[in-house]
């Protein structure tokens, strides 16, 4: 017989006059590993704050481990037994693994800490699943993997019936995701609930015994493990077709070259892209792209190797910001990262464009002429006194249309579909098409294939920092990504 | 409703409150001034300590209390909550508790049951003379005669005696799952004399990890109206095979059943609508003349909430072109 470990009954969450969460009902079973697909990102973190704390409910029941924890006339704001693995880490970052797993759990009693008992209680979890993690090593030293394998194993310790899993194929790798999913499995068979938040359903299937799909605030419709098909879920999503077919590798040589790059997690990869062509450089491993960004953001110095861009040869004697040399780059969630929300919408687009024109101050005459020409593709948006009013649409627009003004040889993008809604997507996709119109080399940086395939015109697979001889005709892929 | 516009009871009293709140305030500030003549700050301590006790208690003892009761009316006012009125956590005071539980007996469910009840039996009775509904059948025992099938003819009309039977016997017993199932079987089998191989029905449960589930107690005619509507809504204007999938899980307090149809579906707005009339116990829909669509899933809704409370009920999923899952919730009576 199941057992249920939460239920929300026609839960409704208004936060100033806004419906986050609306008639929403849901369950996860003990032992189950519910997915949930967000078609957009609407009420998703209220989703979360509510399974996780018992906060004031509009309307609604919600129940943890068959017992009614909060509702409509009263929510105790007390927190429930569950626990959020997300990127940002809940871990302590300057203490090391073992106080992190025993020390900070709330049944840890003694007054005392016994160092070399908790080691070996670290030590014997860790050996249980064959993972070789120092005991020792402070959490900051740790890589993704290695950190969300801690959280996991910290969520167990402290108790957690339901554990939140948000968006993993963002920071783990598909090696590493798989080998996270055995973990995940192993858990279930303890009576453990997992709420798999996933961006792409082929990840959900994988690993799901239901898959939710979430939009507007509520849920839409429950698969069950034989619903699982593309048909299925064809009605409510929007299909991206691939990409017909890839291209083969060219024989010239491209606007962007790098020949032999050694760093760290780099094994000598050599690559080149041509003009408006689009490169994605799947990483299997999590290690050789963050480097390649370091390299393009001029964080580090490769070892050795060349990088070329439109025929000039790149000096690398030290870091160097390879904006200036003709490649931009925009970062994994560039709405945050990169937008100022006080300045106008003009003065985010024409942002650093003084380094590009090579003055002090930008005349107003090539202030207005570029407000005139990108009137016509955003609109009476260009008027915006700040970004606070924004859409999150309209922010990637501007994020994308800024590179576009820059008019850089190569743009370099980290994870561009990550942390993005369905529709936020098939917006991405159109905006990396332009930049393509537009003869600029896209090369996609990423740890999961998501929807970049729909734009990609070559593959290539990063493996322990090298990069697969050819990744032409790279299967196990469904023709259909969303 | 016309709101009537007067100061109320509870208004005056935080009026009052306030005034006294103001008074307070006055003699707390007329204690700071005099403290430093005095030279000694002991009572002006002790007074803003017990200010700020009572200032606390008040807010959790009386305010949040309030606010929580005045959502709870609301909510009632608002069509969320029907029996949920009657259960606040702090009356207003004895009366008005004594008042709640009079106007719970008085309005208690049985007398809604009854009008749940009778439209139920209205509706079994509205399908008995439905034209349409005994047009194709005898169409169909008419079709089956002349190709000269004998035992066929004999069959149906035993179908027909069977799903009345079980229709018009009486409203107010449980039925079992199994019981419930079986009458599902005869109406589709009915069904499947008009529109022949299109309407299938299946039903999905997994017999070692919830034996049992079929001797499990549901309100009689829970299942068959919302068949019925899958099968008309859903499959009928459907181009191709159809198929309905009952589907039954339990937990330790719950019985779950999932009645699936692969029909036309329905459009966003009007699922948002009809959950919203789900989510709470209503007979509005008894008044109206004309037929509105999500009838007969009101009325068991209706039947679900008024017998074992506000939070067992129907919830609807649906899609154009991806079908309709409607999802019951139920407590677990073996």
């Amino acid at each position: 017989m199941k057992e249920e470990i939460l239920r929300l009954e026609n839960v409704i969450r208004k936060i100033n006059g806004i419906t986050y969460l609306d008639n929403l009902n849901f369950q996860i079973f003990k032992g189950e590993i519910m997915g949930l697909l967000p078609l957009d990102n609407h009420g998703k973190s209220q989703l979360i704050e509510v399974i996780s704390q018992n906060v004031p409910l509009h309307f609604g029941r919600v129940y943890f481990d068959d017992q009614l924890v909060n509702y409509y006339e009263h929510s105790s704001r007390t927190k429930n037994r569950v626990y959020l693995i997300d990127k940002e880490t809940n871990l302590i970052q300057d203490l090391k693994v073992t106080d992190n797993l025993c020390v900070l759990n709330p049944a840890f009693q003694d007054y005392v800490i016994k160092e070399k008992k908790l080691q070996t209680i670290t030590r014997e979890l860790f050996g249980q699943f064959g993972i070789e993690i120092d005991a020792d090593q402070y959490v900051s030293e740790l890589s993704m993997l290695e950190k969300t394998i801690v959280e996991l194993l910290r969520a167990v310790l402290n108790g957690a019936q339901l554990i939140i899993l948000n968006e993993l194929s963002n920071f783990l790798s598909i090696e590493e995701l798989a080998f996270f999913q055995q973990l995940i499995r192993y858990y279930t068979k303890k009576g453990i609930a997992f709420l798999y938040i996933a961006n792409h359903h082929e990840e959900a299937f994988q690993i799901c015994h239901r898959v939710a799909l979430f939009a507007k605030g509520k849920i839409i419709k429950v698969l069950r493990e034989k619903e699982f098909s593309l048909e299925n879920l064809h009605p409510y999503i929007l299909v991206f077709r691939r990409h017909q077919g890839f291209s083969e590798p060219h024989r010239q040589a491209g606007v962007f070259q790098c020949a032999e790059l050694w760093t760290e997690h780099l094994q000598g990869i050599s690559f080149s892209v041509e003009k408006g062509e689009c490169v994605t450089i799947l990483d299997v491993n999590n290690r050789g792209i963050q480097e390649l960004a370091a390299i393009v953001n001029g964080y580090l110095r490769p070892e050795s190797g060349r990088i070329v861009v439109d025929g000039k040869a790149i000096p690398l004697r030290k870091e160097r910001n390879l904006f200036l040399d003709g490649v931009a780059y925009i970062p994994e969630n560039p709405v945050p990262a990169s937008l100022f929300y006080d300045l106008s919408y003009l003065e985010n687009l024409t942002f650093m464009i003084e380094r590009k024109l090579k003055r002090s101050l930008i005349p107003p005459r090539i202030l207005s002429g570029v407000k005139e020409e990108f009137r016509c593709l955003v609109g009476a948006e260009i008027e915006a006194k700040d970004l606070w009013g924004l859409e999150m649409k309209s922010l990637y627009n501007l994020v994308y249309l800024r590179i576009l003004l820059y008019k850089p040889k190569a743009v370099f993008i980290m994870q561009p579909f990550s942390h993005a809604d369905m529709y936020l997507r098939g917006r991405i996709i159109e905006l990396i098409k332009l930049l393509k119109e537009k003869e600029i080399a896209v090369v996609i940086l990423a740890v999961s294939i998501s929807d970049t395939l729909s734009i990609t015109d070559r593959l290539l697979i990063m493996e322990k920092g090298k990069l697969a001889p050819s990744s032409h005709g790279f299967t196990g892929l469904t023709p259909y990504l969303w | 409703m016309k709101v009537k516009k007067d100061i109320y009871l509870v208004d005056r009293l935080v009026l009052l409150f306030l005034f006294l709140f103001i008074l307070m305030a006055i003699l707390f500030s007329f204690l700071v001034a005099l403290a430093p003549d005095r030279g000694s700050y002991l009572f002006f301590f002790a007074f803003a300590l017990i200010l700020a006790l009572v200032l606390y208690g008040a807010y959790r003892w009386i305010y949040l209390p309030y606010r929580e009761n005045n959502k709870v009316l609301r909510l009632f006012a608002d069509g969320y909550i029907f029996r949920g009125v009657f259960d606040l956590r702090v009356h207003f005071n004895r009366e008005s508790f004594l008042a709640f539980q009079k106007f719970k007996e008085i309005l208690d469910t049985k007398e809604l049951l009854e009008g749940t009840k009778k439209h139920a039996e209205y509706l079994a009775l509205q399908n008995q003379i439905n034209p349409h509904f005994l047009y194709n059948t005898l169409e169909g025992i008419r079709s089956e005669a002349l190709i000269a099938g004998v035992e066929s003819i004999a069959n149906m009309t035993e179908a027909l005696e069977t799903f009345f039977r079980y229709t018009i016997s009486d409203m107010d017993k449980l039925a079992t799952v199994e019981e419930e199932i079986a009458h599902v079987q005869t109406y589709c089998q009915i069904q499947r004399f008009r529109f022949g191989e299109k309407i299938n029905f299946q039903v999905d449960w997994d017999r070692e990890q919830d034996p049992g589930i079929m001797q499990a107690k549901i309100p009689k005619l829970t299942l068959q109206p919302i068949v019925e509507n899958a099968v008309f809504h859903g499959i009928e204007p459907k181009l191709g095979k159809g198929l309905v999938t009952l589907r039954l899980e339990r937990t330790p307090r719950r019985l779950l059943i999932t009645v699936s149809d692969n029909g036309v579906g329905m459009e966003e707005e009007q699922v948002n609508r009809l959950n919203d009339k789900l989510r709470g116990a209503s007979l509005t829909y008894i008044k109206k003349d004309k037929k509105t669509s999500g009838i007969a899933l009101l009325n068991v809704n209706n039947r679900i909430k008024l017998l074992f409370g506000d939070e067992y009920g129907i919830y609807l999923y649906s899609k154009p072109g991806a079908g309709t899952d409607v999802e019951i919730t139920l407590p677990l009576l073996l």
